[in-house]
C-alpha cells in the first residue's frame, strides 16, 4: 500500500473520532426513547385507539401536551424523559374508557421554543404531523389526517 | 482495495501548484482584511462576509471551544457537541490563534487539506471514468474554479462535505471498474463506511442522498455482472452489507415508540392560562383529507403507498422548514410549492430537475443579489454558464462510446441529486453552495465528453485526408 493510502485512512480515522465527540448540523437522528412510568397503562384501564405523532419540524421535541380542553392545565409530559427526535414518530395511545371531544396540544423544543394548539377535535384521526412552514411568517402546522 | 491512483508526476505538480495557489490566496484575504482594502466586503480575519455569512457562527463557535479546552480540559472539550469542522478548527484556532489570529488563515491547513483532497479525488475519479489525462483537466477546472475556490478559504463546512462526497463517489466507482478480492473488499467497505459516517456527522439531512448514490452503484454492478457475464462476488459484499445497514437505519430512525395518554390524568401540570417560559412559535392547524382511507395498510401494496406519502410529505417539510430558515433571502424560487402527496411530488420533479441543474436561470444573472451584489450574481451568472456546456458536453461523455458505466453512475448522481436540491431547497443560494459536489462530477464527465468530441473530430479530420490521399492515388493507379 502507498503512502497516501495510509495517509488517507489515517486522516478519515481522525476525522471519525473527533466525530464521535461531535453532533451531527441536527440535533440527533436517531429516536431516542427513555421508559415512562407514568405513562405505562395499569392492568385496570383500557387501552384505547389513538394518533401517530409525525415530527417534521426540523428540531427535537422534548415535551408533548395532551389535555382535554376544559382542563386548566397542561398535565403531564407523554414523552417524560424522551425526545422525540425530528423525522421521528411516537405512537400515542388514549388509555381510558371515554375520551373527550377536544383536545388541547402543546410541544416545547429543547431550545426553549413551543407551538400550542386549542380545542382539537382528534375523532377519527389517526396521524398528527409536524411541520414548520411559512405563513409571513415561520409557523408550526399540524396537519390532521 | 483499488490501488488509488495517486499520483502521476503530472497529477503531483498540479496538486503543488493548487496548493501554493490556495496558501497565496488564504494570505492574501488575510493581508487584505488587516490593511481593510475593502472593509465592506472582507472583514479583518479574512471572512468575505456576503457569501460565507455562516463562517461567523463557526468561528464564533471554534472559539468558544478554545475558551472550554483552556479551561475545563480537553475532556470538556471532547463532550461539547459542536459539529465536526468546528472541533477541528477549535483545535488549530488552539494551537496557531495567537499568532495568526482566529480566522481563516489559522483554519488554513484543515481547508488546504480539504481542498486538495476534492482535487486529488477528481484526479482518481477522472482516471477512473477515463485516463489520466482527463482527470488531470478536470482536476485543473475544479481547483480553479473561482466560487469553489473562495468557498474553500472560509470557515465552511462545504469543503469538508464535498471531499467526503467525492470520497464516497469514488468506492462506489470502484465497485464498477475494479475486481476485488477479500482482502480489497474489506478494505473498500470500510473506508466507505468511514465516509458515509462522516458525511452524515457533517450533513445528516443527505441520508437519502447517500443511500440513493449506494442504490445506482449497487444497481450498476449488478448490470456490469449480466454485462460481463460473471459473478462479482466480493464486490457484491460491501454494497449489499451497506444498503442493507441504510435501510434498516432510516427505517429505525422513523420509529419512536409508543407513549400512553391518560384520560383523566393524574397530574395538573403547568397552567394554561399562566406565564409561559419559552417562546411561542405561532401555530395553525390543517385537516387534511384521509388519503389512506382506501388504502389496507395490511397488505403490502398499502404499506408502500403508505410510505411513498410519508415520504413525500417529509420532503415536503424539509422543503417549508428552508422555505422558513430563507424566509428574508432575495433569491427563493417556488416558495409557494407544498407536497401533500406523492402525486403531487412526482409533478414538481421536472421543475425540481430545471432548478437544480440549471439555476440561477439567465434572466437574473444581471440582477443584484440582495446579500452578493451584482458582482456575486454576474460571477454565478457566468459560472452556470460555462456549466450549461460542461452539462451537454456530458451528455457526450455518456452517450458516445466508449460506454463506461462508471460515467453513466457519475451522470446518475448528478441528475438524482440535484434533483433532489430542487425538490427539497427552495432557494437558489443555497441550491448554488449545496450543488459543488454535484458540479465536480459534471467537470469530470464534461472532460471526459470533450475528449470524445475532439477525439471524434480528429477521426474525421484522419478520414476525410485519408479519402483525399485515396482519391488523389486513384488516377495515378489507373493511369499506370
Amino acid at each position: 500500500m502507498n503512502k497516501v493510502f495510509k495517509t488517507t485512512v489515517v486522516t478519515l480515522a481522525c476525522l471519525l473520532a473527533i466525530s464521535c465527540s461531535s453532533r451531527t448540523d441536527r440535533d440527533g437522528t436517531t429516536g431516542r426513547e427513555s421508559s415512562s412510568a407514568q405513562g405505562t397503562p395499569t392492568a385496570s384501564s383500557t387501552v384505547g385507539p389513538g394518533f401517530d405523532l409525525v415530527n417534521f419540524t426540523g428540531s427535537n421535541i422534548q415535551a408533548v401536551y395532551l389535555s382535554p380542553g376544559d382542563s386548566t392545565g397542561w398535565e403531564e409530559n407523554i414523552l417524560g424523559t424522551g425526545i422525540l427526535d425530528d423525522g421521528a414518530t411516537v405512537d400515542i395511545r388514549f388509555v381510558s374508557n371515554e375520551t373527550p371531544a377536544l383536545w388541547d396540544l402543546k410541544v416545547v423544543a429543547p431550545t426553549g421554543y413551543y407551538a400550542e394548539w386549542k380545542g382539537l377535535d382528534l375523532r377519527g384521526v389517526s396521524r398528527v404531523t409536524l411541520a414548520i412552514t411559512l405563513i409571513d411568517e415561520p409557523t408550526v402546522v399540524a396537519e390532521f389526517e | 482495495m483499488a490501488r488509488l491512483p495517486f499520483f502521476s508526476s503530472a497529477g503531483r505538480r498540479l496538486l503543488l501548484a493548487a496548493a501554493l495557489l490556495h496558501i497565496t490566496l488564504a494570505l492574501g484575504l488575510f493581508w487584505a482584511g488587516r490593511m481593510q482594502l475593502a472593509p465592506g466586503s472582507i472583514d479583518r480575519d479574512g471572512i468575505v462576509t456576503s457569501f460565507a455569512f455562516d463562517s461567523y457562527e463557526y468561528q464564533h463557535n471554534s472559539m468558544r471551544l478554545v475558551e472550554v479546552y483552556r479551561q475545563r480540559g480537553i475532556a470538556a472539550w471532547a463532550r461539547e457537541p459542536e459539529l465536526v469542522h468546528v472541533k477541528v478548527i477549535s483545535i488549530l484556532f488552539a494551537l496557531l490563534g495567537p499568532l495568526f489570529g482566529y480566522g481563516p488563515l489559522t483554519a488554513e491547513p484543515f481547508n488546504l487539506l480539504c481542498y486538495l483532497s476534492v482535487i486529488g479525488l477528481t484526479l482518481a475519479l477522472g482516471k477512473e471514468i477515463g485516463n489520466a489525462r482527463i482527470g488531470q483537466l478536470a482536476a485543473g477546472v475544479v481547483a480553479l474554479w473561482p466560487s469553489l475556490l473562495l468557498h474553500s478559504l472560509q470557515l465552511l463546512k462545504d469543503p469538508l462535505f464535498i471531499a467526503l462526497a467525492l470520497a464516497l463517489v469514488f468506492c462506489v466507482t470502484s465497485w464498477l471498474t475494479k475486481t476485488y478480492s477479500a482482502r480489497r473488499a474489506i478494505i473498500t467497505g470500510a473506508i466507505t463506511l468511514c465516509a458515509i459516517l462522516l458525511l452524515l456527522f457533517v450533513r445528516s439531512p443527505f441520508s437519502i442522498a447517500i443511500l440513493g448514490v449506494l442504490l445506482f452503484g449497487f444497481a450498476l454492478l449488478v448490470l456490469r455482472q449480466l454485462v460481463e457475464r460473471r459473478p462479482l462476488y466480493w464486490n457484491m459484499v460491501g454494497p449489499l452489507f451497506l444498503i442493507f445497514a441504510g435501510v434498516l437505519l432510516l427505517t429505525l430512525q422513523t420509529t419512536g415508540g409508543q407513549r400512553f395518554k391518560h384520560y383523566p390524568s393524574n397530574e395538573a401540570g403547568e397552567a394554561k392560562a399562566g406565564p409561559n417560559r419559552g417562546i411561542q412559535v405561532p401555530a395553525t392547524a390543517s385537516y387534511l383529507p384521509r388519503t389512506n382511507v382506501d388504502r389496507s395498510p395490511a397488505t403490502y401494496t398499502g404499506r408502500l403507498s403508505d410510505r411513498s406519502h410519508r415520504m413525500a410529505l417529509r420532503i415536503g417539510s424539509v422543503r417549508s422548514r428552508f422555505s422558513a430558515n430563507y424566509s428574508k433571502s432575495g433569491s427563493n424560487i417556488d416558495t409557494d410549492v407544498r407536497f401533500r402527496d406523492l402525486n403531487g411530488l412526482l409533478s414538481y420533479l421536472p421543475r425540481a430537475f430545471a432548478i437544480g441543474c440549471c439555476a440561477p436561470f439567465p434572466a437574473t444573472w444581471l440582477v443584484a443579489g440582495q446579500r452578493v451584489g451584482s458582482p456575486g450574481k454576474l460571477l454565478s451568472g457566468a459560472e452556470t454558464l460555462v456549466m450549461y456546456v460542461i452539462g451537454l458536453l456530458a451528455l457526450f461523455a455518456v452517450v458516445r462510446p466508449p460506454h463506461r458505466l462508471s460515467a453513466l453512475l457519475l451522470l446518475s448522481i448528478t441528475i438524482f441529486g440535484v434533483t433532489l436540491l430542487g425538490l427539497v431547497v427552495p432557494n437558489v443560494g443555497a441550491v448554488y453552495r449545496l450543488r459543488y459536489m454535484f458540479w465536480v462530477l459534471l467537470i469530470i464527465l464534461g472532460v471526459k465528453g470533450l475528449e470524445v468530441i475532439s477525439g471524434s473530430v480528429r477521426h474525421w479530420f484522419y478520414s476525410r485526408r485519408t479519402q483525399m490521399v485515396s482519391a488523389a492515388d486513384e488516377p495515378v493507379v489507373q493511369e499506370n
